[in-house]
C-alpha cells in the first residue's frame, strides 16, 4: 500500500512538472502605458514649411509662471508699450515645462501617444490632497532630426549663460500648432488631478465657470476667456470663460484631441527682429498700446511654445550695460522707470532703467541699470555701479 | 550511504522596475536520491532532486491605480509549474540532541518558455533527526 501511495505522489508530481497554468512574464514585458492619447492634427502646412517636414507631437506638461512686473503694469510711454509688446510673453500663454511623450505624426491621420509615466510632483500644481497637472499637444516640425521638441528660454539672468543654448534658426524647432495655446484662446488640454478638485480660486491655468476635472487623466475643453477680463485678472478676481457652453471634460478614450496647423509668422522668431517692423504704439495713446500687446502676442503665440523659463516667480533680473553700444536705431528700447505692483511697501526705486525687447529664440525684455544688484535695483551693496556710457540714453539722476 | 524522499519547500521574491512590481511565490516539490557520509557529529551528502516548481506571479503596474488603471492594465496574476531538478551540496551538523543546523547549496534548472534556466539555491537551517 505504501508502495501505491508512493507511485501515485511521483505521478502526481510529473503531471504537475509538464503542465502549466499561465504564462510567466517577470519584468520582461511590454510596458502598459498609464494613459493612451489620441491625437489627430488637421489643416495644411503653410507654403513655407519645409518639402519634407518631420512632423512630431509633443505632450508637454505645463509650468507655472509668473510674468515680471513691467509686462503686467500698464506701460509707462509709447516706446515701454513697444518694449513689452515685442518682449513680453503673452501672460496667460501655455508656458512648457517638460515632454512626457513625443511621437511622429502624419496630418489628418489619428495617432496615439502613449504615456508611461504621470507627470511628476514638481509638474502637478496643489498639495497632497489636492494637484493637478496640465498639459498641450505640441506640433512641431522637427528641424534638427532628434526627436524631441526642444525648449529654449530667455537670456535674462547671468546664473543661465553658462548653459545658455539659443541655437540658430536652422535648428530651431518650429512649432505649426498646439491644443493649448494660451488661456485667451480656445483650448483642448490634457489634465492629470489627484486627490479633491482645485479650489474655487485656484489658479493655475484656470478655467473659472467650468465643471472640476474629473480624477486621474482627462481632456478638458474650454472657450477660453476674452482680453477684456484680464483688467479683473490684475485686480486678482479670476476670469470666467467666455463661452460656458463649450466647458467640457471627457475621457481619453472617447475623445480625439484635434490641432489645426497654422503658419507661424514668417519673422516671428528671428534674429534680431524686435521691433524690426514694429512701430506698433508709436502714436502714444492707449488703445495703440493695446494693439501693440495684442499683435505681439499673436506674432509669437506658437514660437513661445518652445520656449520655457527657469524663473518662473516672476523676478525681474537686471544687467549693467554692456561694453559694446548697442543699436539704438535697430533695436527696441526705452527708458522706464521701476514698475511696482499694488500693495508693494518695499518702497519704489527711484531712476530710469534702460529696457530692451529680445524676441529671439524667446521673447524677454533686458533691463539694464547703472546701479545696483542682479534682482535689485535698490540693494544696499551693489554688485555694479557705473558712470553712464556715452550712449546711455535714459536719465542718470538716480 | 544511499537515502532517498521528498521535499517541499517555498521561497518569495519582489521585483521593481520603474513600470512594474512583479511578485513571485515558488513552491518547489522534489523526489530526490542522496548519497551521504556520516562522520563524527556531522553528516555529509550530494542530493540529487527531480520534480517541479510551483510559481505564482502577481504583476502591478506601478502608478497604476493613481491613474485610474484597472483590470488587466493595473495587474494580473498567474501560475506555473515548471519542470525542475537541481544537485546540492549538503552538510547537516548535529548540535545537541536531535537537533542541528544544515547548508546546502547547488545548482538548479528549470524549464521555463521551452528552454532551460539556470540559477543556484542555497539554504541554511535547523534540523530534527530522529
Amino acid at each position: 500500500m505504501a508502495t501505491l501511495g508512493r507511485l501515485l505522489a511521483m505521478a502526481a508530481m510529473a503531471g504537475l512538472a509538464v503542465s502549466g497554468c499561465g504564462k510567466l512574464v517577470g519584468l520582461d514585458t511590454p510596458v502598459t502605458p498609464l494613459a493612451r492619447i489620441q491625437v489627430q492634427v488637421t489643416g495644411d502646412l503653410p507654403a513655407t514649411a519645409r518639402p519634407t517636414p518631420q512632423l512630431r507631437v509633443a505632450l508637454m506638461w505645463g509650468a507655472q509662471w509668473l510674468p515680471e512686473p513691467f509686462c503686467v503694469l500698464p506701460a509707462e510711454s509709447p516706446k515701454a508699450a513697444e518694449v513689452k509688446a515685442w518682449g513680453c510673453p503673452d501672460p496667460f500663454r501655455f508656458v512648457p515645462s517638460l515632454a512626457s511623450a513625443d511621437i511622429p505624426i502624419q496630418p489628418d491621420v489619428t495617432a496615439t501617444i502613449d504615456l508611461i509615466n504621470l507627470p511628476e510632483a514638481d509638474l502637478m500644481i496643489g498639495d497632497l490632497t489636492a494637484r493637478i497637472a496640465y498639459a498641450s499637444l505640441i506640433v512641431y516640425d522637427d528641424i534638427n532630426g532628434n526627436g524631441m521638441l526642444d525648449l529654449h528660454h530667455p537670456p535674462h539672468h547671468q546664473r543661465h549663460e553658462e548653459d545658455y543654448n539659443p541655437g540658430t534658426l536652422d535648428t530651431r524647432d518650429i512649432v505649426y500648432g498646439a491644443s493649448f495655446i494660451s488661456m485667451t484662446k480656445p483650448d483642448q488640454r490634457v489634465a492629470y488631478r489627484e486627490g479633491a478638485p482645485p479650489g474655487a480660486n485656484f489658479a493655475f491655468y484656470p478655467r473659472i465657470g467650468c465643471p472640476d476635472p474629473p480624477p486621474a487623466f482627462s481632456i478638458l475643453s474650454a472657450s477660453g476667456f476674452s482680453v477684456t477680463s484680464l483688467a479683473a485678472a490684475v485686480e486678482g478676481i479670476l476670469p470666467t470663460e467666455d463661452d460656458l457652453t463649450e466647458c467640457a471634460a471627457s475621457t481619453l478614450d472617447e475623445t480625439v484631441v484635434t490641432i489645426r496647423l497654422s503658419a507661424p509668422p514668417a519673422d516671428a522668431g528671428a534674429e534680431g527682429d524686435a521691433g524690426a517692423d514694429g512701430d506698433a504704439g508709436a502714436d502714444g495713446d492707449a488703445g495703440a498700446q493695446d494693439d501693440a500687446g495684442a499683435q505681439g502676442e499673436d506674432k509669437f503665440a506658437l514660437s513661445e511654445l518652445a520656449c520655457t523659463d527657469p524663473e518662473t516667480s516672476g523676478t525681474t533680473f537686471y544687467q549693467q550695460p554692456p561694453d559694446t553700444k548697442p543699436d539704438l536705431n535697430k533695436e527696441t528700447w526705452a527708458c522706464a522707470g521701476f514698475p511696482r505692483l499694488p500693495g508693494d511697501t518695499t518702497g519704489v526705486t527711484s531712476g530710469q532703467q534702460f529696457v530692451t525687447a529680445i524676441a529671439s529664440p524667446c521673447q524677454s525684455v533686458a533691463h539694464i541699470i547703472l546701479r545696483g544688484c542682479d534682482n535689485d535695483p535698490n540693494c544696499s551693496a551693489p554688485s555694479w555701479d557705473v558712470a553712464p556710457p556715452a550712449w546711455w540714453p535714459c536719465s542718470t539722476t538716480p | 550511504m544511499l537515502a532517498w524522499g521528498a521535499r517541499a519547500s517555498w521561497s518569495t521574491a519582489t521585483e521593481h522596475s520603474l513600470t512594474e512590481t512583479v511578485k513571485n511565490d515558488d513552491t518547489r516539490l522534489r523526489l530526490y536520491g542522496q548519497i551521504q557520509h556520516a562522520a563524527g557529529r556531522g553528516l555529509f551528502g550530494l542530493r540529487l532532486g527531480v520534480g517541479g516548481t510551483l510559481v505564482y506571479e502577481a504583476r502591478t503596474r506601478a502608478q497604476g491605480a493613481r491613474a485610474g488603471l484597472c483590470g488587466s492594465d493595473l495587474g494580473s496574476t498567474s501560475w506555473a509549474m515548471l519542470p525542475a531538478a537541481d544537485i546540492e551540496a549538503i552538510v547537516v551538523l548535529r548540535i545537541w540532541n536531535s537537533w542541528g543546523m544544515s547548508v546546502s547549496g547547488g545548482p538548479t534548472v528549470h524549464g521555463l518558455h521551452g528552454g532551460a534556466r539556470v540559477g543556484w539555491s542555497s539554504s541554511l537551517g535547523v534540523t530534527w533527526q530522529h
